[in-house]
């Protein structure tokens, strides 16, 4: 199992942790993408604390489009204005309809959803409830719920049922492994 | 309402000399002369009181973010270079140590 997540530079730590320990708990591996090479803690950020650990990642531009090696995505948020930028990110969306197309699961969470909008069309989605608009305004079905399955999209609107989008994304993976 | 005049001449050139933006009087020129000094910790000689100095100076730092550190000893005011530990890159390895230890990285059950 192998899995790909992209996050936001400043990310959220109460969905980035428990993602990657779902993930490890499985034995799976991963890569993590964000917009910038380092990534901090958005409360770290903006709290102050500026001695808490940074980590490097690999950023966007450098990804290799080796999607065939993954067997699904993760899209997590953090800070607001990060996870904005990654919405309009074209080489993140081209990333996102080629998982698409091939059919592999999709997970995203709180604000980080609209980054799916462009294959939402005619399918059921939640998320953050003010970026239920910019879903709506591109053809997608918002549904005011904790957790929508459509399809091989997973979404959740808020950090507190990561566990549970997580426990369906790794139910999807090994499904379409078997 | 405002009226628009064309400016005179010497309106212009007094624009020219004044300069562009507002640069601050003390604090960028310490954080300048610090940053082309290369030195990891320099003093700061101040005529007057230095809290007024430091305090501006750590707003100053605060508000752009730089590694640096303003430090009061003995009545006397430092300026030093912050080292930030370099990124831990995010692997397999240290999100198994986050599942060992008691943190974040712990699944609710």
């Amino acid at each position: 199992m192998n899995i790909l997540v992209v996050t936001a530079w400043a990310y959220n730590p109460h969905e980035l942790w428990p993602i990657l320990t779902a993930i490890r708990k499985e034995h799976g591996t991963f890569t993590v993408l964000a917009e910038k090479p380092i990534i901090e803690e958005e409360y770290g950020k903006w709290r102050g604390k500026r001695n808490l650990p940074r980590y490097s990642v690999t950023t966007i531009n450098d990804f290799k489009n080796d999607i065939e090696s993954y067997d699904g995505l993760v899209i997590t948020s953090g800070q607001r204005t990060a996870t904005e930028k990654l919405h309009y990110d074209k080489k993140l969306l081209e990333i996102v309809k080629a998982f698409d197309d091939q059919k592999k699961p999709i997970a995203a969470i709180c604000v980080s959803v609209p980054v799916l909008r462009f294959i939402m069309k005619g399918r059921r989605c939640t998320c953050f409830p003010s970026y239920a608009n910019l879903l709506k305004e591109n053809g997608a079905i918002y549904e005011d719920r904790t957790c929508v399955v459509d399809k091989n999209v997973i979404t959740v609107p808020a950090e507190i049922w990561v566990t549970v989008m997580m426990d369906k994304f790794l139910e999807g993976v090994k499904v379409r492994a078997v | 309402m405002a009226k628009i005049m064309e400016a005179t001449e010497e309106e212009k050139q007094l624009l020219e000399t004044a300069g562009r933006g507002r640069h601050g009087t003390i604090s960028a020129f310490i954080i300048k002369a610090f940053r082309e000094s290369n030195l990891d910790t320099v003093r700061i000689d101040v005529q007057g009181p230095i809290t007024n100095v430091a305090s501006t100076l750590r707003a100053y730092v605060r508000n752009h973010d730089l590694p640096y550190l303003v430090v009061q000893r003995q009545g006397k005011l430092f300026l030093t270079k912050v080292r930030k530990e370099s990124p831990i890159k995010l692997t397999e390895e240290v999100v198994d140590e986050h599942i060992g230890s008691n943190s974040m990285g712990v699944q609710p059950t």
